[in-house]
């Protein structure tokens, strides 16, 4: 029997889509208006910019009352009118889906389904909260998986390579060395408030910015490293010998012997300052052993293969062996460490929003909602709709690392 | 043997001294200002500079680091003179045999390792984990004897009637119990156990918890063989309900007995169960301390009936590895040439499951469960937090939340020494089970 991951994958690009185009299908804010001869798209706005305003006549409009009472020339309004962020008051203190909700427009009239996931104790909508908790838990989960994955790789590639024969040159080496401290300078102590505010403005914006810090940072060392070798060949310093694998290794073990998640708590609360960008560092840095481990494996049984062997023969330089002969047929066994990878992440995000640790305040995840759901258990929509979805959502990743895993060695 | 025992020892202590290092330099790394929290509103620069040095703070960062590994390791140096509390031992209030003197003013002592004071209670933190570890203790025990029992049961049912309903639930449920998040599955049962169990029947946990052995048992016992015709089918189902019914029937009798006993003679002979009913501190039936003082008395009441929910919760993801692992073990075995000689040779089907194939299929269940005790531990801090225990996952977030560093430090590398003394213990015992493991 064949076992696909076709629907898993459909499945994850819906919740995606559905996810990143969720101001378009619940807000409070219309899609498109005409106001003065002007066209407006606020809808869209929030797309790339949640906190966005807009000020119309001199006044800026922020509340739901704001949009509804407006007296525009034409309008378009979102399927569902209820904003993640938007507080209704008439439907406040745990109202239940299966309830009629209230629906106030100055004249009084109802709408059946107008929270079709109830809503909590400020009047939050569920539906709306649910789709950017998603986006939020979905985020975090990509950018600390990058990070963690090219870390993990990075150094298990490196100790199963050279194992405890890395011959290093002297020059190369303080030059690196020396290399460090500018490459940090420029890289990220000089742009640290660039990514910030590229963070604090959308994801992508601050992930754009951290991969240009780490351009610099590795650009400076590449030309350090490149004028040491020059140094080295001009007065032939000699070699040190670097027992790279037995460093690596132990650092691994270091780190996989305190449980990820408790250094995460701890960490998190304690460098004080809830940001997404600190959660997202953190939650790379503890999970880089795992794929420094399996890398490490594959990497060693792939090294004793006939064609690396007839490779280094014919002079290839030792990283292209490693980038385009050993990495590219450890894929099938690295997609599986990932997709596991993704899994506990999101683990580890949710739960991190359910103790309300490390994730900034006014924040919505899918944890939050849980906990809120905690301290009113009588509100069920508020533990069964995010529980569902994170549930989903670890459920796919595990699926769908167990069937790549079948596929690439069946038994 | 003994040469491999010394050199996992030696290799565990290393890990450690790393484990130290990345934690002390984690959380001093940058930090809040404790001695603001300490002195409170009306504090001024004098005193709080006082208790800046009192916490060793205005030291530069790797002098810390040197003086929190004196505090930890058995044999330390320690200087007379100093009087700050939070960094070196006082001689009139711990307990250490003098080894000898170093200098005029620094003695060599042996001492149990010091883990400072909290900064907020001023308790000791070796004392905070000793009065809060044995909750936790008994919590990972009691999930891991429901897990691997009721595992075991349900693995061992489950290979023998392979392709049955029982065997293809049981898979399902490997799957969701691996997935599901340990405070997810913990509120969903807070919620169902303590809340719509006692709002809809207004009965305590007690009878709850027969009627699901019941079910549990029942479910083996009646889907043990595909059935196909539908009269057969049908007489299944009400064996389900007939075992369920008496299961809750069973848990009624027990509370009911205890109630009566507790009623005429005042003695609490079933534990959990008195003739009144109370909430606990987070409105929720079955939640909440092990151990409650009371307020008039000052004598502790164990509440063992709080046990029940946050045990089933924590043992969920056990249980369902112990059952995968049983029933692929048990297939194998199965498939076996001894098991077939001894089928042939006319040896009764228990004594074959049970004597034969059971014990050698039960290698990997064991070793996979002791592994997991250790990350029951940490699997044990959101399902504290969800049912209120009061256990030493629950003291690190409070701990955590209250930005109380030494607690916090503390708990974690007490969580690290059971994560390596079990894997040593876990590596030893595969090197005696297996020569080639010791030699390599």
């Amino acid at each position: 029997m064949k076992k696909g991951i076709k629907w898993h994958l459909r499945i994850l690009l819906i919740l995606l889509l559905v996810s990143f185009f969720a101001p378009i299908i619940t807000n409070n804010k219309p899609i498109y208006f005409k106001l003065n001869d002007i066209h407006h798209f606020p809808a869209f706005k929030d797309l790339i910019n949640p906190n966005h305003t807009i000020i119309i006549d001199g006044r800026v409009l922020n509340s739901s009352s704001d949009w509804r009472n407006m007296k525009y020339q034409s309008v378009l309004w979102a399927p569902l009118r209820n904003g993640a962020m938007a507080r209704d008051p008439h439907n406040q203190d745990f109202q239940s889906p299966l309830k009629r909700s209230v629906y106030n427009d100055g004249k009084i009239k109802e709408i059946t389904s107008q929270h079709i996931l109830g809503t909590d104790r400020q009047g939050h909508d569920v539906f709306a909260q649910l789709l950017s908790g998603i986006k939020y838990s979905l985020m975090i989960g990509f950018s600390s998986i990058i990070l963690a994955a090219a870390l993990g790789i990075l150094l298990g590639a490196v100790s199963g390579f050279y194992q405890n024969v890395y011959k290093i040159g002297k020059g190369a080496l303080i030059a690196i060395c020396i290399s460090l401290l500018p490459a940090w300078f420029y890289g990220f102590s000089i742009r640290s408030y660039a990514i910030i505010d590229g963070f604090q403005e959308n994801a992508i914006n601050g992930t754009l910015q951290i991969l240009f810090s780490l351009l610099i940072f590795v650009g400076i060392i590449k030309i350090f490293t490149w004028l040491g070798k020059r140094i080295d060949k001009a007065f032939e310093l000699g070699f040190i010998n670097f027992p790279i694998d037995n460093f690596i290794t132990g650092i691994t073990e270091i780190f996989s012997s305190v449980p990820s998640i408790i250094i995460v708590v701890t960490v998190a609360a304690i460098t004080g300052g809830k940001s997404t960008l600190i959660l997202i560092i953190l939650l790379g840095l503890s999970s880089w052993p795992v794929f420094a481990r399996i890398t490490r494996g594959e990497v060693l049984r792939l090294k004793g293969m006939p064609y690396i062997e007839s490779a280094t023969a014919l002079g290839i330089k030792k990283s292209k062996i490693i980038t385009h002969h050993i990495l590219i047929n450890a894929m099938p066994t690295l997609t599986v460490a990932i997709a596991f990878g993704f899994g506990s992440v999101l683990l580890a995000e949710s739960a991190l929003s359910f103790l309300n640790i490390g994730v900034p305040d006014h924040t919505i995840t899918l944890g939050a909602l849980l906990r809120s759901g905690r301290e009113h258990i009588q509100a069920w929509w508020l533990i069964v709709f995010p529980g569902a979805m994170i549930f989903l959502l670890i459920y796919l990743f595990n699926q769908i690392g167990d069937r790549i895993s079948e596929r690439s060695n069946p038994v | 043997m003994f040469r491999y025992i010394l050199r996992r020892l030696f290799y565990g202590l290393l890990v450690l001294f790393g484990v130290v290092t990345i934690v002390f330099f984690l959380f001093n790394f940058k930090q809040g200002d404790p001695s603001l929290m300490l002195g409170g509103q009306n504090a001024n620069k004098e005193i709080l500079e006082s208790i800046r040095h009192d916490l060793g703070l205005d030291l530069p960062l790797l002098l810390r680091y040197g003086l929190y590994l004196n505090d930890l390791s058995p044999i330390s140096v320690y200087n007379k003179n100093f009087n700050n509390s939070h960094i070196y031992l006082d001689s009139t209030k711990y307990s250490y045999v003098k080894l000898f003197d170093w200098s005029e003013t620094r003695t060599a002592v042996l001492k149990y390792p010091y883990l400072r004071r909290s900064y907020s209670t001023d308790r000791e933190v070796s004392d905070i984990i000793k009065s809060t570890l044995p909750d936790t203790a008994i919590l990972a025990i009691a999930s891991i004897v429901i897990a691997t029992i009721l595992g075991i049961f349900l693995g061992v049912f489950a290979a023998l009637n392979k392709g049955s309903f029982l065997d293809n639930s049981s898979i399902v449920f490997g799957v969701l119990g691996m997935s599901a998040p340990s405070y997810l599955s913990g509120i969903i049962i807070a919620w169902v156990g303590g809340n719509l169990w006692t709002e809809v029947t207004s009965l305590p946990m007690l009878p709850f918890f027969f009627l699901l052995l019941g079910l549990c048992f029942s479910l083996i016992l009646n889907f043990k063989k595909r059935i196909r015709s539908e009269v057969k089918k049908r007489m299944q189902w009400s064996g389900i309900l007939e075992m369920t019914v008496k299961g809750f029937l069973l848990g009624m009798a027990i509370w009911l007995f205890g109630i009566i006993l507790n009623g005429f003679t005042g003695m609490t002979i079933i534990p959990g169960v008195s003739s009144y009913m109370e909430l606990p501190g987070t409105g929720l039936e079955g939640t909440g301390v092990l151990a409650e003082r009371d307020e008039w008395t000052r004598e502790y009441k164990y509440h063992w009936d709080r046990l029940i929910l946050p045990a089933i919760t924590l043992g969920i993801r056990p249980l369902a590895i112990v059952m995968q692992l049983t029933r692929s073990s048990m297939l194998d075995v199965m498939s076996q040439d001894y098991v077939r000689t001894a089928k042939a040779k006319g040896v009764s089907s228990f004594r074959v499951i049970f004597k034969h194939t059971l014990k050698n299929a039960l290698n990997p269940v064991v070793t996979a469960v002791s592994g997991w005790f250790a990350s029951l531990l940490a699997g044990a801090v959101f399902v504290e937090r969800v049912f209120d225990w009061d256990g030493i996952g629950n003291q690190l977030v409070n701990s955590v939340l209250g930005e109380d560093l030494p607690v916090a430090m503390g708990i974690t590398l007490v969580i690290a020494v059971f994560f390596v003394v079990i894997n040593i213990l876990v590596d030893v015992l595969y090197g005696f089970l297996d020569p080639r493991v010791r030699i390599s």
